[in-house]
């Protein structure tokens, strides 16, 4: 019996996920850190040291 | 949020690794199904998933409209982009079975075809979002779409009773259990490693939300 179609339901669904999650996580870290750039002058540490 | 994304993440990383296990080696194959009966145990835990997303997406929505909070849109937001991923899994999943025991990828079979229906009215929901030139107005209009959205549901689980389909009945429920233990514990496992995996998926997809909302403000307030 070829394994092909259970190797390809669970290569997509492995796929998917992962590319999800990926996406997800680098989208995450690019807006965590422009937040915390454009955020950190306005601490009251920074605040002083100007 | 900063300790529960670690540890979803972990336990849905060890969940998984074990639901593949019992799944692909520990688990008998079928009489009928022989090893087909595998994709089971990565379909109907991802259709179960999908589910749970729209009901997410229901409490969202009903939530945002009553109490104007925007927390209840972005729980809505992100379990109906979820919702959506999960969807187009079963289907395809439930297309590769059906090649492989039916010897069709596609019928026009009401489980099947309420299924798409459910799929499509949820991109529906984010195209509205993605489309709306006034973000307030698109939350609106997709909330009243993820509400209504969320009837095709039950009809889609019910549907296997009401008309004559292909599709298989529900093989578990309480006190009728149509399967064989080793495979339960197969399809069980793999249910909670997908409950935990979608909790995690869940919870960064808010956070991300939040994060934009909190980039927006900045940008309003002319930081950015």
């Amino acid at each position: 019996m070829t394994p092909a179609y259970i190797v390809a339901a669970y290569g997509i669904a492995a796929l998917t996920l992962l590319l999800y999650f990926w996406r997800l996580r680098r989208r995450l870290r690019e807006l965590e850190a422009d937040v915390r750039e454009h955020v950190a002058p306005h601490t009251p540490e920074t605040l002083i040291a100007r | 949020m900063r300790l529960s994304l670690p540890l979803f993440g972990g336990l849905a990383l060890i969940l998984i690794v074990l639901g593949l296990y019992v799944g692909l080696l520990a688990s008998p194959p079928d009489a009928l199904q022989r090893d087909y009966v595998r994709i089971m145990y990565v379909h109907v835990p991802s259709a179960a998933v999908a589910y749970l997303s729209f009901a997410a997406v229901f409490v969202g929505s009903i939530g945002f409209l009553w109490k104007r909070r925007v927390i209840y849109d972005q729980v809505a937001h992100s379990a109906a982009e979820l919702g959506v991923l999960f969807t187009g899994l079963t289907l395809a999943l439930g297309m590769i079975w059906g090649k492989a025991v039916w010897g069709t990828w596609w019928t026009w079979d009401a489980r099947l075809v309420t299924t798409a229906i459910l799929f499509l009215i949820y991109i529906g929901y984010l195209l509205i979002r993605e489309l709306a030139e006034d973000r307030e107005r698109g939350a609106r209009l997709a909330s009243v779409i993820g509400i209504i959205g969320f009837l095709d549901v039950p009809l889609i689980h019910y549907s296997v009773v009401w008309f004559r389909t292909l599709h298989q009945p529900t093989s578990v429920l309480r006190g009728d259990i149509k399967l064989a233990p080793p495979m339960l514990t197969a399809l069980m496992i793999n249910l909670v490693a997908f409950m935990v995996l979608y909790v995690y998926l869940l919870l960064m997809r808010i956070h991300l939300e939040r994060m934009e909302a909190a980039r927006a403000t900045l940008a309003l307030k002319g930081e950015l």
